[in-house]
């Protein structure tokens, strides 16, 4: 197994930028599914399994299966394949549910790697690298720190309401307690942001210009050749969309 | 008191260490709601369709009430979190990153100009993130879902209605409620 976490995130994103790029500029369903299986093939190859894409898979579908719903209804291009009472299906319908689908699950997936594979401190020193001052980029270790307490944060609010005769567990439950569970959560995160904001700055944030990390990154050479082959590879492939 | 004297010299601008630390944290809170009632949104009719109704008017409220109380950067720092962690949820990630950095600036420049103690002021707040944001989440939905374009321009003539009401009144009451509490002068 490669780990790929040593990697620069600049190399990471450089890749990442390039899967989506070519998907947003493709108009061809052949490069969008090779873009996929390269996905899937590097995955497999650091990784050794797809399980780490197993729930945002099921989203996919669910996002594929409205395109292909609105497609059908509403489509109008190409010639008429299947009919019946006021439906009328198009074959260009299905061709464009079909690329749509492709299109985000190359844009879905790549980011998806890029977050798994790259470390919210190493992100921080990428930004701090691009003269970023570290005061901002800090925010995303931050963000990564506290996205769990926030989660339990509006689990413990749910299971307050519940304990009162609130229960929160169907939709319509949901819908109708939306309000009764966020509202608290807006004040509970005002209060932690306070409480946080505090700490930091008596921790001495924003004192020095400069911050110190205990691990470093840098580029390698081998890195940085393959930014610029990735570069070049993207380079290539749209002046090929542009003038073939 | 920093805080208080930039609510009262309506500043574009709030750079101290709660006001970035509290755009990260409700961002955060931000992205939770949208998760929610975007799964809410999937189960219901419309969603189903690719009207995400109630997630909209939690976007837009969200975009509004975080610029008021945190101002720039802050709002930017929350939008953005929310348009790059919406990976997780939507496939229109992309759309997101410039549909909020518009709504959110939109809000501060109306921030900078009325002190938003008035349904008007939230109601043109609102104008802006939900037109122009829906607009460009449209621009996503015919580039990147290959919706038809008839098909996403009625989608967002409807959004942008529903949006629009909702999340004026949800902002303005719960702009209003926070300020009230205290938590943010």
């Amino acid at each position: 197994m490669i780990n790929v976490k040593n990697w620069d995130p600049r190399l990471k994103l450089t890749w990442c930028l390039f899967l989506v790029l070519t998907a947003l500029i493709s108009r061809n369903m052949v490069l969008d599914l090779v873009l996929l299986l390269t996905i899937l093939i590097t995955e497999i190859i650091t990784e050794k399994s797809l399980k780490r894409f197993k729930v945002i898979a099921i989203l996919l579908l669910i996002a594929g299966s409205q395109v292909l719903i609105i497609n059908l209804l509403f489509g109008r291009v190409g010639e008429p394949v299947w009919s019946w009472w006021i439906l009328t299906v198009y074959n260009g319908s299905l061709i464009a549910s079909l690329l749509g689908f492709l299109r985000i699950c190359v844009i879905t997936i790549s980011a998806i790697q890029f977050a798994y594979n790259t470390d919210a401190t190493d992100i921080a020193q990428m930004l701090i690298k691009w003269h970023i001052p570290y005061r901002y980029a800090m925010l995303v270790p931050i963000t990564a720190r506290f996205f769990p307490v926030m989660v339990n944060e509006y689990h413990s609010i749910c299971d307050s309401n519940s304990a009162r005769g609130v229960p929160c567990d169907t939709v319509m439950e949901h819908i109708r307690n939306l309000p009764a569970a966020v509202m608290p959560l807006i004040y509970r995160a005002l209060r932690i942001s306070n409480d946080a904001s505090l700490s930091v700055e008596l921790r001495g944030f924003g004192r020095y210009e400069t911050r110190n990390f205990q691990k470093t990154i840098g580029l390698r050479p081998f890195e940085g050749i393959m930014i610029l082959f990735i570069i070049m590879m993207y380079i290539s492939i749209m002046l090929y969309i542009m003038f073939l | 008191m920093e805080n208080e004297l930039a609510l009262k010299r309506k500043k574009i601008f709030k750079t101290d260490t709660k006001s970035l630390i509290g755009a990260v944290v409700m961002g955060i809170v931000f992205v939770i709601a949208c998760q929610i009632t975007g799964q809410i949104d999937n189960m219901l009719p419309w969603g189903k369709a690719g009207m995400y109704l109630i997630n909209g008017s939690c976007w837009a409220f969200f975009t509004a009430f975080i610029t008021l109380i945190y101002k720039q950067p802050g709002g930017i720092i929350a939008a953005e979190i929310e348009a790059l962690t919406s990976v997780m949820y939507s496939p229109l990630w992309v759309a997101f990153i410039f549909a909020n950095a518009v709504g959110t600036i939109w809000v501060s420049f109306v921030a900078s100009k009325y002190d938003m103690t008035k349904w008007s002021h939230h109601i043109l707040a609102q104008a802006g993130v939900c037109i122009l944001g829906n607009c460009i989440v449209t621009v996503g939905m015919i580039f990147i879902l290959e919706i038809p374009l008839d098909v996403a321009i009625i989608e967002t003539l409807i959004l942008i209605a529903v949006n629009w009401i909702v999340a004026t009144v949800i902002t303005k009451l719960t702009y209003d409620a926070v300020l009230k509490s205290g938590l943010v002068k």
